[in-house]
């Protein structure tokens, strides 16, 4: 199962790499569903108008790729949660039963939006949401991609989106997947990102796996930098209060020797995480407790 | 007694004008002598040939070298040169002489704070020897030494005056600038960290003290970024390099907001560096890390 958050800056980033994961799904014998903004035909939409790629313009010719702007999926299912799970259910069916071995399922950022001040509820809902894919792709050989595009989306959007989809997130820089039990992000964790990071980091706290644990491993081997803004998210994230089942510590492991050193500072100079009586909520794999 | 190896001993000593370098100097180059320490002379030649003939036979270990060139072609030459004087497994004493010193007193001032910044780690012992009642050579030994040599005592000194933490050394005297890049937000610093990677490794920094350098720029570029407040000019980074030490220098534009009082902004990059400071003026600010390998 694939489900990939793709974060971009712009449009004109995001048409690239949304452009190539569905030129490989192509390419690997997928009916790919596309859902956007663009309310022209499929001749002119940037994926498959001059500018994108011959197999795709083939695509849509013998209905391997098909089209649906984001207007017409509201319509369709009458703009609620359960209205979308079961068009997405049915277009999983339609294209299984015209032959296709599997089904690859791509939107657009949706411009959703959510207020700033208060995201519990639309969160959930956008959670909810995403989740109906997962549910699919348990019983169907199915591989979604979202986008997220970041000048497109205000912050609360960006907070949800990304904490909904911690599981697997490309973003500008680093990335992050599940894997061994472990939560592994990678590449640069740095103040321009700590804000999307922290809240995915929030996402994988809150699922922690299917197996019952306490705690969230995360495995930073491939976090080439990390700074002050990082570090201080995971002690922020770690101390928030969470829903019940959600992991009750951080395990740290694959730190470098200046990571270590970062948090051991943060430690010192913004105090303790806890008091000596309560587990500490972020630990250091190897160090004492 | 020899001080444990890896450590620095940076002292001074006042002697007698009637007695000179030789008598006052010579129960140290001693002491060292018999403790298998490497002795370097950086003398006059009436100087070096006093004590070499004092020490006969062993005054034949005693490497002399010319005082008048320790400080080119620029002051951070004489950190080079004593770095270049560390022999493995020994200790070595170097004994220099302010008299016998071609040097302007502003750089003779940045030497003698740097010896105790960037060469701490190294198996040194660097006695600084002056007559008592020299202007202003007296005066300038005594601020520059924390410890003095008080015959066989080594005693601290109360006069000593700590390198300040607001400095108004050029960075210039640092050497010429190996990156100069203007950055505007904070999605600029990832390209800038390459570069300064690059620079970090020329200047001889690796593994965990190289990462620590890298991190500490970038910490500098995000401090600048947030001291420029609504400024939408550029901040720059400058660093120069000599010898596995890496000077920065990040200038954000704009007057500081002042941290409060129980804040040290500086805290993190402390940790990060040899030191670091900021130093501010009326249009901009500029934060300085000083990196050593």
């Amino acid at each position: 199962m694939s489900h990939t958050l793709l974060v971009a800056a712009t449009d004109h980033a995001q048409h690239a790499g949304a452009a190539a994961w569905v030129d490989h799904e192509l390419a690997a014998g997928a009916k790919v569903y596309y859902k956007g903004w663009a309310a022209v035909s499929p001749e002119t939409h940037w994926l498959t108008g001059h500018e994108g790629s011959r197999r795709a313009r083939a695509a849509v010719g013998s209905g391997q790729l098909e089209f649906l702007d984001f207007p017409t999926v509201i319509e369709l299912c009458g703009g609620t949660t359960e209205g979308l799970w079961r068009l997405q259910a049915d277009e999983v069916e339609r294209g299984l039963d015209e032959g296709w071995g599997r089904i690859a399922m791509a939107q657009e950022s949706p411009h959703r939006p959510m207020s700033d001040g208060d995201d519990g509820d639309e969160a959930a809902e956008l959670a909810a949401q995403e989740s109906g894919y997962d549910r699919l792709a348990e019983r169907r050989p199915l591989r979604v991609l979202c986008q997220l595009t970041l000048d497109e989306e205000n912050p609360a959007a960006v907070r949800a989106t990304t904490t909904a989809h911690h599981r697997d997130i490309v973003d500008v820089g680093w990335s992050a997947r599940v894997e061994a039990g472990r939560w592994c992000p990678a590449g640069v964790l740095d103040v321009a990102v700590a804000g999307r990071f922290a809240a995915a980091l929030r996402g994988a706290l809150r699922d922690p796996g299917p197996a019952i644990s306490p705690e969230l491993h995360v495995d930073l081997t491939e976090v080439g930098f990390l700074d002050v803004a990082a570090a201080r998210a995971f002690r922020d994230v770690a101390v928030e209060r969470r829903p019940p089942g959600a992991a009750l510590r951080i395990v740290l492991h694959g730190t470098g020797p200046v990571t270590r050193r970062l948090l051991g500072a943060l430690e010192t100079f913004e105090g303790p995480l806890t008091t000596t009586a309560e587990p500490a909520p972020l630990v250091v794999a190897g160090t004492a407790p | 007694m020899t001080p444990a190896a890896g450590a620095l001993e940076h002292r001074g000593l006042l002697h007698d004008s009637s007695d000179g370098v030789a008598a006052a100097a010579l129960p140290t180059v001693r002491a060292a002598l018999a403790a298998g320490d490497a002795v370097v002379l950086l003398v006059d030649r009436r100087t070096a040939h006093e004590i070499r003939a004092a020490l006969e036979p062993d005054g034949n270990d005693l490497v002399v070298a010319a005082p008048t060139e320790a400080f080119r072609p620029d002051p951070t030459g004489f950190l080079h040169l004593l770095r270049t004087w560390v022999v493995p497994g020994r200790r070595t004493l170097v004994l220099g002489q302010y008299s016998a010193l071609d040097v302007d007193p502003d750089d003779h001032a940045f030497v003698e704070d740097a010896i105790d910044l960037v060469l701490a780690d190294l198996p040194l012992t660097v006695l600084c020897t002056c007559a008592r009642d020299a202007d202003p050579g007296a005066d300038r030994l005594r601020r520059h030494h924390r410890l003095l040599q008080d015959g066989d005592a080594v005693v601290a000194n109360p006069d000593h005056q700590p390198c300040p933490d607001r400095s108004p050394v050029r960075s210039a005297l640092w050497g010429p600038a190996v990156l100069r890049a203007d950055f505007r937000d904070l999605a600029d610093l990832r390209d800038l960290r390459v570069r300064v990677a690059a620079v970090t490794a020329d200047a001889g920094l690796a593994g965990e003290t190289a990462d620590a350098a890298v991190l500490a720029v970038h910490e500098a570029a995000v401090m600048a970024c947030a001291m420029r407040g609504d400024t939408a000019a550029d901040c720059t980074v400058e660093i120069r390099t000599v010898d596995r030490t890496m000077f920065t220098e990040v200038t954000a534009p704009g007057v500081s907001v002042p941290a409060p009082p129980d804040d040290d902004p500086l805290a993190v990059l402390r940790l990060l560096s040899r030191t670091a400071s900021v130093e501010g003026a009326d249009s901009e600010q500029r934060i300085r890390v000083l990196s050593t390998g």
